[in-house]
């Protein structure tokens, strides 16, 4: 955007985006450094943010999870949903955004609105018909009510592959149909890389939307064997007895992890801009 | 006159044909979304609807009594009011807070530097945490009465030492904060959009001669439109639809300060076994939020900019610099 | 059209790809697949553990709790299955989530066979015909009593059929700082003291030693307002489930000048702030355990670890007798309950495990009085052994409230849930200064009424 910028100015510039940041991410700092305080510790030493003495008891302790089944069932449990959601969901959504921002077919506007008005119905009420459905559907306890459901897109996504493509002016499609594209060309090999960044984005919220997702896992998955990571940490924090609060954050820094580094190697993805050169020539 | 209207039969034909080609593309494309939409969407949504009709306790069948859930719901329901306005406080204060820290934090970060991925990863930490219960547990510490927050400001001069969370007049906005922190998904999609304004644009509005500021509010702004539309439309809905935080930070306290309204819903629908009162509730929310939507999309007419479509406002500062 | 075909063969792959990983993790369930049909049917042939063989009956139990109790139940349970011909599912969660899941899998006739029950749940299920009753299974001996009070079994009684074996009783108490006392050298208080020397005594110890108490309940205000409403020889519900006692302007007086008291000592500073008590989250986080709180109102089954977490034994003694009440409104609920659904296939096999649960000697050393103060006398004694100081006190405190307590309270009703939260909300309002006690109990009594008789 800038062309080249005095030192000055970066110094500042980093300077601002440190201090916010570290006021930002401050509660999070805290927690990863409670992680390794001694449990009791945790709430009783708040304003002295590093530990006096530095343990791995809770990682231990967390890690070993309920009963005979530890985390490392949890993470592989998660990771295998989480993984098959993120696919489908970002693929069906970029179909179903190409179909609604694109073509004029019978019915589109009807449902686009239909598409939107499913976000705005709150899940409590719906989660009983979807068991009955997916009870009936013999579902229950495997981990298909979590992922099938993913293969039909998200709203959220479509509507924001639409916003994307909107940005990519229609001469593009003209051109290419004169060049003798067809429909299914014209979304693999142009629309797709032109929004590679939208559907990056998708995949790094579809990642973590799922993997933090609760209630639909709970629900579905009955037996410890089969849970995810989102229900595990949910039961290390349990109101009506005491709380092992340093095994919790352990093991919630360590649910981060895959998130953080999904995001860190996806990075570049997002942020790379197109050039519509050439096109405006 | 015979071949006039053989042609006339032709190109009736073609565009019928080219019609059909177009419904069946469309279908395609949108078919898997389709297919799950009507079997896990589309039913329950009826299904609920019409339990928003009975008195349903779950663990019987349900009783269809007409409209009196609605009615009473609008007529001898404090706690509705109270969670209707908790929840339009909480959406119109902290939708416009979230999407400016994030426009505001996604333009400071749009440049190229080695340091840059690190910054955006650690502004998009807080949206991962989500509603987890670990973030929550730890925002109610932070927010004590002897926790960091209180610590931060008595070190920068200003006295505190209230209980955030459990004064009356102040829980809403812990909760507020909490989900103005995590802006991080709103920053990502600006980013993503910032990105997406080709480079050229700026290149010839600084050979015209514009400063950054004219360059923001002609170029940057506008081709931003659809993504500040997207992004303003979620954090509505989004906003409307806060609960776990609601529930694991206050539960609704103190003295139903921060009962937000899906708090509320699920409360009556399992704490006190009245589902069938709570898809009421669940059906009026859908209209409110419909209604905002609705409003937003028709107020886009006047201000959102798709370049692939020819409509109007503010082209014409932008194309000049575009031609 | 070769383009077409490439993508359309790139897609299939991902599909087949994912069909692949979905059966692979399903491999486990393809068998509890089969077992899920509508009907509920949960007790079919299958394991999680490979080397149990297939044949075995496979039995759902479903309990909240943290990471301590599910440790504990499973150990318990796990030397069950060494003795017997039996298989687990264990199908634990946390209280926030107990219920929407619980609930949902009623709707879908998938309730699991052994169900952890609530005294405010428990009505909802029973009156549904979501669980079933025990009786039969008391009747041929296979839930033993021999040393157990059959009275108490009234805690687990709806509409006259037993549905829920309690696994324990608790009840209310004051608990003091015995330290905090010796400081201001104020008299330990006596099981019949009365309100107004629970307010002197406060004062008396902020005044020495500037030392506050905590606000009575405030986390739920229904547990003294049961007491005072009980100490004026009523019972909190009567059997229809309405208030008999919303009427008696005795009660109601009784009940609006305890308010107010309570509100005038936050107003003096002598009890707690509300916005700091109610900020309180954990066992850490409340004074009395810190040593900042000279008493404090508290369910009995808390008082082990909140002299845990002090580091010594709090005195523990029974509420405070209204001045002008007629007898002491102490009152025993149960702890929790065991129930068995209508879903189980096999309930004799359930009722066994239920009985093995609440009854056997090596299942309660392992789980230790988790769940209450056990019912039988038997379990009792042999744990006396076994349990700390701590635990031994509740059992002692618990014995001397049974004997002046003629029954144990019976479960909620139906609708209760949501009038109690009035109660709750309006308690809180008073302490914030919002309402008056007069309006808080008459709100309270006009709103409950309403609800209760829905």
């Amino acid at each position: 955007m800038n062309k080249k910028v005095s030192p000055i100015n970066m110094l500042l510039f980093h300077l601002l985006v440190i201090s916010i940041s570290f006021v930002m991410i401050y509660p999070l700092i805290w927690m990863f450094f409670s992680s390794f305080k001694d449990s009791a510790l945790v709430l009783t030493t708040i304003e002295q943010l590093f530990p006096s003495e530095w343990k791995l008891n809770n990682y231990y302790n967390g890690w070993s999870g309920f009963g005979g089944t530890s985390f490392e069932v949890f993470f592989k449990n998660s990771f295998i949903v989480t993984t098959l959601s993120v696919i489908g969901n970002v693929l069906v959504s970029s179909m179903a955004a190409y179909g609604f921002s694109r073509i004029k077919f019978k019915g589109r506007n009807v449902l686009f609105v239909c598409m939107l008005i499913t976000m705005m119905l709150p899940a409590q009420v719906l989660i009983i018909p979807q068991y009955i459905i997916f009870s009936k559907l013999d579902w229950v306890n495997t981990f298909l009510p979590l992922v099938v459901p993913e293969w039909g897109g998200r709203a959220f996504f479509i509507f924001l592959i639409i916003q994307f493509m909107a940005g990519i002016p229609s001469e593009l499609d003209e051109a290419a149909k004169i060049d003798g594209c067809d429909r299914i060309k014209l979304y693999t090999r142009i629309m797709l890389p032109l929004i590679r960044p939208a559907l990056v984005t998708c995949a790094v919220f579809a990642f973590y939307w799922k993997w933090d997702d609760f209630m639909g896992s709970l629900l579905y998955l009955n037996t410890p064997e089969k849970y995810t990571v989102s229900i595990a940490l949910k039961l290390f924090a349990d109101p009506t007895s005491v709380s092992d609060y340093g095994a919790l954050f352990a093991m919630c820094i360590l649910s981060l992890l895959p998130v953080i580094i999904l995001f860190l190697v996806l990075q570049k993805y997002i942020v790379e801009g197109i050039a519509t050169s050439g096109l405006k020539g | 006159m015979n071949y006039r209207s053989k042609n006339a039969e032709l190109i009736t034909k073609t565009k019928n044909r080219n019609r059909f080609k177009e419904n069946v593309y469309g279908y395609l494309f949108i078919g898997p979304w389709l297919i799950c939409f009507i079997v896990f969407m589309a039913i329950p949504f009826v299904t609920s609807f019409v339990l928003s009709f009975t008195d349903y306790n779950m663990l019987s069948e349900p009783k269809f009594i007409g409209l009196n859930n609605y009615i009473e719901l609008f007529t001898k329901d404090k706690l509705f009011w109270q969670a209707l306005s908790v929840t339009f406080r909480f959406v119109f204060l902290s939708v416009p807070l979230r999407l400016l820290f994030a426009l505001a934090i996604a333009l400071l970060l749009n440049r190229q530097s080695k340091l840059v991925p690190l910054y955006r990863c650690v502004y998009y930490l807080p949206s991962i945490l989500g509603g987890s219960v670990a973030v929550s547990v730890m925002w109610k510490y932070c927010f004590s009465k002897t926790g960091v927050v209180n610590i931060f400001l008595n070190s920068i001069g200003i006295p505190s030492d209230i209980s955030w969370i459990s004064n009356k007049d102040t829980a809403l906005w812990s909760i507020i904060l909490l989900f103005v922190w995590q802006f991080g998904s709103s920053m990502l999609i600006f980013l993503a959009g910032l990105k997406q304004i080709p480079k050229n644009y700026y290149e010839a509005a600084t050979v015209d001669g514009a400063g950054v500021f004219r360059q923001f509010f002609n170029i940057t702004l506008p081709l931003l439109t659809p993504i500040i539309l997207f992004n303003t439309v979620m954090q509505i809905i989004g906003g409307f639809m806060v609960f776990t935080q609601a529930m694991i930070i206050t539960d609704g306290g103190p003295v139903n300060k921060t009962l937000v309204y899906v708090l509320y819903l699920y409360q009556q629908s399992f704490k006190y076994y009245k589902m069938g009162y709570g898809s009421a509730m669940a059906w009026v929310l859908l209209l409110i939020v419909g209604f905002f939507t609705a409003l937003i999309f028709k107020s886009s007419n006047t201000w959102v900019f798709y370049e692939n479509e020819s409509k109007k406002p503010r082209t014409k500062k932008l194309k000049k610099v575009v031609s | 059209m070769k383009r077409k075909i490439e993508k359309m063969s790139k897609f299939l792959v991902l599909i087949g790809l994912a069909l692949i990983m979905m059966s692979c993790s399903s491999e486990n369930d393809a068998t509890s697949e089969s077992e899920m049909t509508g009907a509920g049917d949960s007790t079919e042939s299958s394991s999680e553990n490979s080397q149990v063989e297939k044949t075995d009956t496979e039995v759902r139990i479903t309990w909240w709790g943290s990471q301590a109790r599910h440790n504990s139940t499973i150990e318990a349970l796990d030397k069950y299955v060494e003795k017997n011909d039996v298989n687990f599912s264990y199908e634990y969660t946390s209280w926030s989530s107990y219920w929407e899941t619980l609930a949902t899998q009623a709707v879908g006739n998938n309730l699991p066979d052994i169900i952890q029950m609530s005294t405010t749940d428990i009505v909802n299920y029973s009156k549904n015909n979501q669980i079933v009753s025990l009786q039969p299974y008391i009747d041929s001996g296979i839930i033993d009593l021999t040393y157990v009070d059959k009275n108490s079994l009234s805690a687990g009684t709806v509409e006259g059929e037993v549905t829920g074996y309690p696994t324990g009783v608790n009840t209310v108490s004051v608990v003091y700082n015995k330290e905090i006392f010796d400081q201001a050298g104020v008299d330990y208080p006596k099981d019949n003291w009365t309100w107004s020397e629970y307010l002197d005594t406060a004062k008396k110890i902020f005044e020495e030693t500037g030392v506050q108490t905590d606000i009575p309940f405030l986390s739920e205000a229904r547990w003294l307002a049961e007491y005072v409403v009980r100490s004026y020889d009523y019972d909190f519900y009567e059997a229809d489930g309405s208030f008999g006692w919303a009427n008696d302007e005795r009660v109601l007086n009784g009940l609006k000048n305890a308010f107010a008291d309570i509100k005038e000592m936050v107003e003096l500073g002598v009890f707690i702030d509300p916005e700091v008590q109610i900020a309180w989250a954990t066992t850490e986080d409340n004074y009395i355990v810190q040593g900042k709180s000279a008493m404090a109102f508290l369910l009995s089954n808390y008082y082990e670890t909140y002299s845990d977490v002090l580091g010594a034994p709090m005195g523990i003694c029974m509420l405070p007798k209204p001045d002008d009440a007629d007898k002491s409104g102490m009152y025993m609920n149960a702890n929790m309950y065991w129930s068995i659904s209508a879903d189980c296939e096999d309930p004799e096999t359930a009722a066994s495990i239920l009985n093995y649960m609440v009854n056997d000697m090596e299942a309660m050393e392992t789980i230790l009085a988790d769940r209450g103060i056990s019912l039988s006398s038997e379990i009792r004694e042999g744990l006396t052994e076994v349990v700390g100081e701590y635990t031994a006190n509740t059992f002692d405190y618990i014995s001397s409230v049974s004997e002046i307590v003629e029954k144990t309270n019976a479960p909620d009703p139906a609708n209760a849930a949501e009038a109690i939260n009035v109660l709750k909300v309006n308690y809180q309002a008073l302490m914030y200064g919002e309402m008056d006690a007069e309006e808080a109990i008459d709100d309270f009594v006009v709103q409950a009424t309403d609800i209760l008789g829905q």
